[in-house]
């Protein structure tokens, strides 16, 4: 090639490169477009998401990249949470927990994301996806049987808080305490946290299995003992959790006297009692009301007056008014006598806490007349709903069904709330043709705080009402009233509906 | 008709090569098994099968991008040291060939035998998918007995979609320019070196938006690292721009104006192996051999 011909096919080679940086400026735009597209599907569509992993990623977790593209994958999943596309986690949590069974982070934020995160203008959560969540959990645990992480939070998180199903609950976080854990740095296997276990103790004192609760106690105290002989275990634990144990089991004993009578357990809670904070000088406020509770122990013991004050009688008068004001808006209203100050006066409870004493003290406008905290909760369900048992994961929705449920605080004796389920056409269809609509109040915590358990007991012995429930919740006194609605009562016009049951 | 024969023999070596070979069994045997990936594997949320022909899609298409790069590579960076090598390069070079004129021979030998892999590939890649949408509109059929798919709220199937063809043809064009560089490394490169250089470039090139983010207005690099990378994403040839698997699997999301992209990708693609070429002509004229 001639010298000429050679600087000639130099030139046109720059203008070729030229060539393709104005190409190349010509088509960035369009795939930057392309690329905003992606991210407005994925919001959209949770199931796009999965179809758009590159082939390159499958392969690759095929070549025994799995892991790799797990870990890859879950960090897409944090850039998505912090942009707010909820949606688009859940397919990736499908993936990864499929790439990689034994990721425990990723079973629990997901089964937390589709509690949580998927909500309407009111921030009630779509209730819809709890079968999801908890068949992820399943799924978590079918992987992962070895270790108590899962155990305990479907235990804890969904059947006790989520769903309110304390029994379930109690029995996950039962195999909870039967296994350890592990350190995700290391691998090595660790003792679990303490805490699993005094979770487990609080659930059996919310289901009634007083015995159980009791012997559960003691049990943590010792497993607390072990770990503070055992150094080298990762799993922290100190006088304070040795001290959380012993004025549990105390209170749960002296309540065990305070609201049955029994002064066997209300002995052996006062001498568990008296033990705390010995030496404390001056005495300290525990110190005072267990002097204070021994006194009148002994008093009632020498008088013959007895406790009980689950036993006596109370008469909760609930009533509930459904009020429609709009289609899809209600009003939930009513009363329930829970619990007005008066019940406090000569309380077993009250030498130690003192409240009706201190409120006595008070000025007439700061006196109270109801001690509140409690919730009374409802539900408007299809007629016939039953909460699915999903066999394996899947977070397809039925988007037929509705079914919502949240609570109400109880004030000064009555509660009412405005539910608007008008916003949300997708979370709250009411495609059906009947309706389910349940109020109820449950004795059990936290809808029932231990003041107020302290006057009707752990199962509602005290509740008189004709509107008492006991197969509900198989042993527990509920408050529960309950009518049908037709959907043309929901999305028609306002109509109002004075409660009976 | 020089350039014509030198690549016919090129094309020839090339099938012969038993590396190769494997790779295009072992790709297409993958994509087969693909039918059965998607099976075992129900991500859908989906009523109908339509998440599951994505998820054959897309895997196919990342089984041909892998299969795809590994024959460029494998096949182009003899190409040239070959020839020297087993100094056949003397033989030709001593009868009226230009040296521009076996460049271009053994390029077009190249892209033919790409063709023709790429080709295989694609034609089981849409048998592939094929065969899986007439099973799910098969299944769909006879769930949907006495209503129609639309009421049923089943998806219709589509059993052949012209998209396909076009993501094979991105995949071609992509490698033909991965082609053309591997060639033009291949002119002073030995084989070792340039395919870890070619698989570099092909790696960054994959990775061209990230480049094209970190040197944009809204980076928060400072203005040297930003000119660096604005500097690599025009130097370094944009594979990316080939890359429709999303594309593919969300058309109807995505796509405005098919032919348009098309194009312009298209035009890009042999600007590149153009210049390419031109470069490794350039080299090879003043070479030694």
């Amino acid at each position: 090639m001639s010298e000429g011909k050679r600087k000639l096919l130099i030139a046109l080679a720059l203008l070729v490169f030229i060539a393709i940086g104005i190409v190349q400026s010509m088509i960035d735009p369009t795939q930057v477009k392309m690329r905003r597209k992606e991210m407005s599907v994925t919001g959209n569509d949770s199931s796009d998401l999965m179809v758009q992993l590159p082939g390159q990623f499958i392969f690759a977790s095929a070549m025994g990249f799995k892991e790799v593209v797990a870990g890859a994958l879950w960090v897409r999943a944090d850039t998505f949470f912090h942009m707010g596309q909820y949606q688009a986690i859940v397919p990736i949590v499908r993936l990864v927990t499929w790439l990689d069974p034994h990721n425990i982070d990723v079973f629990t934020t997901g089964a937390w994301h589709l509690d949580y995160n998927f909500v309407d203008d009111d921030q009630m959560s779509d209730k819809r996806y709890i079968p999801a969540s908890v068949a992820l959990l399943k799924e978590g645990i079918a992987n992962n049987p070895n270790i108590w992480d899962l155990y305990f939070e479907l235990g804890w998180t969904h059947y006790g808080r989520k769903i309110g199903d304390d029994r379930q609950a109690a029995y996950y976080i039962n195999e909870a305490t039967k296994h350890e854990g592990y350190d995700v740095n290391t691998g090595r296997k660790v003792p679990r946290p303490e805490f699993v276990d005094r979770m487990l103790a609080h659930q059996y004192e919310k289901i009634g299995e007083f015995d159980k609760a009791i012997d559960e106690w003691y049990k943590s105290r010792k497993r607390v003992e072990w770990l503070m002989k055992n150094p080298r275990t990762t799993t922290y634990a100190d006088n304070v959790s040795l001290d959380i144990c012993d004025r549990n089991l105390s209170l749960l004993l002296m309540r065990m006297g305070w609201r049955y009578g029994d002064m066997k357990r209300y002995k052996e809670g006062l001498d568990i009692a008296m033990r705390l904070d010995k030496g404390s000088k001056p005495l300290t406020q525990w110190q005072n009301a267990t002097l204070a509770a021994e006194k009148d122990y002994q008093r009632r013991l020498a008088s013959g007056q007895p406790f009980g004050d689950a036993l006596k009688p109370l008469d909760t008068d609930f009533q509930v008014n459904f009020k429609r004001i709009a289609p899809k808006v209600f009003v939930i209203s009513g009363k329930v006598n829970l619990i007005s100050s008066s019940e406090y006066k000569g309380l077993a409870s009250e030498p130690f806490t003192h409240w009706y004493e201190d409120n006595e003290k008070l000025s007439a406008d700061r006196k109270v007349l109801w001690r509140d905290g409690c919730r009374v909760r409802w539900k408007i369900e299809d007629y016939g709903y039953k909460m699915p048992a999903l066999k394996t994961f899947d977070w397809k929705l039925d988007t037929d069904q509705t079914v919502v449920w949240d609570d109400i605080a109880v004030s000064g004796g009555s509660f009412s709330h405005k539910i608007d389920l008008s916003k949300n056409d997708e979370f709250y269809p009411f495609h059906g043709k009947k309706y389910k609509l349940t109020v109820w109040l449950t004795p059990q915590q936290p809808g029932c705080p231990d003041y107020v358990q302290d006057r009707v007991g752990w199962k509602g012995e005290a509740f008189r009402d004709k509107l008492i429930d006991t197969e509900m919740i198989p042993g527990i006194n509920c408050l529960k009233w309950e009518r049908m609605l037709t959907q043309d009562e929901i999305v028609g016009k306002p109509v109002q509906t004075k409660g009976e049951a | 008709m020089i350039i014509w024969s030198i690549a016919k023999a090129t094309v020839g070596d090339a099938m012969r090569k038993k590396v190769l070979q494997i790779f295009l069994v072992v790709a297409i045997g993958l994509i087969v098994i693909s039918l059965s990936f998607s099976q075992t594997l129900s991500f859908s949320t989906r009523e109908g099968s339509s998440t599951d022909i994505m998820l054959v899609k897309s895997f196919g298409m990342g089984l041909m991008a892998m299969a795809g790069w590994l024959i460029s590579l494998v096949m182009c960076v003899s190409l040239i040291p070959q020839e020297i090598e087993r100094r056949t390069i003397y033989t030709i070079l001593a009868k009226p060939v230009k040296r521009y004129e076996f460049i271009i021979g053994k390029f077009l030998g190249a892209m033919l035998t790409l063709a023709i892999c790429v080709a295989f590939m694609g034609i089981v890649f849409i048998g592939v998918v094929m065969a899986k949408a007439h099973g799910a509109s098969v299944a769909a059929a006879s769930s949907t007995t006495g209503i129609s798919a639309l009421d049923s709220g089943i998806e219709k199937v589509q059993l052949f979609d012209i998209n396909m063809v076009w993501s094979v043809v991105m995949i071609y064009l992509q490698f033909m320019v991965l082609s053309a560089v591997v060639l033009l490394f291949s002119v002073f490169m030995t084989p070792t070196v340039n395919f870890f250089m070619g698989l570099g470039v092909y790696i960054i090139g994959v990775l061209a938006s990230l480049t094209e983010t970190l040197a944009s207005k809204g980076s928060s690099l400072n203005f040297i690292l930003k000119g660096f990378y604005k500097v690599i994403h025009m130097i370094i040839p944009n594979f990316d721009k080939f890359n429709v698997t999303n594309t593919l699997l969300h058309p109807e999301a995505h796509i405005t104006n098919v032919m348009h992209y098309t194009g312009q990708v298209a035009l890009y693609g042999i600007f590149y192996a153009l210049l390419m070429m031109m470069l490794a002509v350039i080299i090879f004229e003043k070479k030694e051999v």
